[in-house]
């Protein structure tokens, strides 16, 4: 029992990760079956370990010989390798997990409560029930802060001045500004518009930067 | 709008708009005025941004900081008739300050979401005796998140694997290797035992002398960073 071995048991929970590497910094679709599968390996490891060492002991017990503990029985090598194949897998499993936590968090900041549908459907029932709880963890914080409460997803850059350029990628059409003027976004249309007003339309991709050199 | 004040110029800013608008600043015992307040949130900020790990939390500041933010942005939306500029530097400040309360804040959720589990415990060992770590808001949010992510992991894999292994191993944070840049502030502050580079398991020690830097590990001087000897930078 080498680290061959190891390296063939663990093998499933390796794909897991490969397929995060891949992925780089975004979502690959999660793989439930796999998952599944490390688990029962893991089980079966641990179970074929409990009756090793209940047989070893029944051994001590029943034999005269001057055996002092079960450390002593060469099968106890076997046991070892099979507690590290647990505890690789283990880790393995749980990086996976972190990690599509990790990026599901980082992409939640990014664009603030809407994500793109291809991340959605790449989501686990579980995972998509932790983003809802996460939110409204946050969106409780926020608001025992103060009397109106603090929105963490704004001010995120220090800022430069109050107004910004801004090109309406799309038709938007009408979109009231924080003072009452209404203003018209058509596709290509060049606005100077409060900050404020534009963050989430800048998020949603419905408005971009317009750098306009002056 | 190329000559908007620094926020050097902000302790002004912020006298003058409480002596115009006639508003109640809230007392703290120390600080009186606003400008006081923001001048240490800043540096409280600084410091949290600058460390390695969670510092003891100051919601005390940040609390009364909001508050008045939020005075003097109404206090702004009613004199729209005021001459421009006047309205738009307070409102250019506002930002600002409002970027540091918001930066402060996301850079402490960060840090307990990166780890929850030995904030938590820190937390525990530290009532009563020494500052608090975490403040009640902060800990109602550091427990849930544990609990959600204990949920996820437990439904998606360790149900499924026998009870004795189903411990979920914890990061405990080495922070031996982190180095920080710091200023002194005080006279008379404490010697601090650095690593000797030359000898492993040696040690030198610095003496700190007011308005010295120093480029040192942040262990050495985190006790002195909790009593507000040093700050970093």
């Amino acid at each position: 029992m080498t680290s061959t071995t190891k390296s063939n048991v663990a093998n499933d929970a390796m794909s897991l990760i490969n397929d995060l590497i891949l992925y780089q910094d975004s979502i690959p679709p999660y793989k439930d079956e796999v998952v599944k599968k490390c688990a029962k390996q893991i089980e079966e490891l641990y179970q074929a370990n409990y009756d090793d060492i209940l047989a070893m002991r029944s051994k001590l017990d029943s034999s005269s010989s001057s055996a002092s503990s079960i450390h002593d029985d060469p099968k106890m090598q076997l046991c070892r390798a099979r507690q590290n194949c647990i505890e690789h897998i283990k880790r393995l499993c749980l990086t996976y997990l972190t990690v599509r936590l990790d990026r599901l968090k980082s992409l939640r900041w990014k664009h603030g409560g809407l994500l793109p549908f291809k991340i959605k459907n790449n989501l686990s029932p579980s995972e998509t029930e932790w983003l809802n709880g996460y939110s409204r963890m946050l969106a409780e914080f926020q608001q025992s802060i103060g009397d109106n409460g603090v929105n963490l997803f704004g001010h995120i850059h220090p800022p430069k001045s109050l107004h910004i350029h801004v090109r309406a990628l799309s038709d938007y059409g009408e979109f009231e500004l924080s003072d009452g003027t209404t203003i018209i976004l058509k596709k290509n249309s060049l606005h100077y518009i409060p900050r404020e007003d534009c963050d989430t339309l800048l998020k949603q991709g419905i408005l971009e930067f317009a750098n306009l050199g002056c | 709008m190329d000559s908007l004040p620094t926020t050097s110029d902000s302790a002004d800013l912020l006298s003058v708009h409480a002596s115009v608008s006639d508003f109640n600043t809230q007392v703290d015992e120390e600080l009186t005025t606003p400008a006081e307040v923001l001048k240490e949130m800043t540096e409280v900020w600084v410091n949290e941004c600058a460390a390695p790990k969670l510092l003891p939390h100051r919601f005390d500041l940040m609390e009364c900081l909001v508050d008045q933010v939020e005075q003097m942005e109404s206090n702004i939306a009613m004199h729209t008739d005021t001459k421009q500029l006047k309205c738009a530097i307070h409102r250019m400040e506002l930002h600002r300050i409002r970027y540091i309360i918001n930066h402060y804040l996301r850079t402490r959720l960060e840090k307990i979401e990166k780890n929850p589990l030995p904030i938590l415990r820190e937390h525990e060992k530290r009532l009563q005796q020494r500052a608090e770590l975490l403040d009640e808001k902060e800990l109602a949010f550091a427990q849930k998140f544990a609990e959600s992510r204990m949920k996820l992991f437990k439904s998606a894999f360790l149900a499924n694997i026998p009870e004795s292994m189903q411990k979920l191993p914890v990061n405990v944070p080495k922070l031996s290797e982190h180095r920080v840049f710091i200023e002194v502030e005080k006279d008379g502050v404490e010697d601090v035992n650095i690593p000797d580079m030359t000898d492993p398991n040696g040690e030198k020690i610095l003496t700190l002398e007011k308005n010295t830097k120093h480029f040192l590990p942040f262990e050495s001087i985190q006790h002195h960073l909790e009593n507000r000897d040093v700050k970093l930078m």
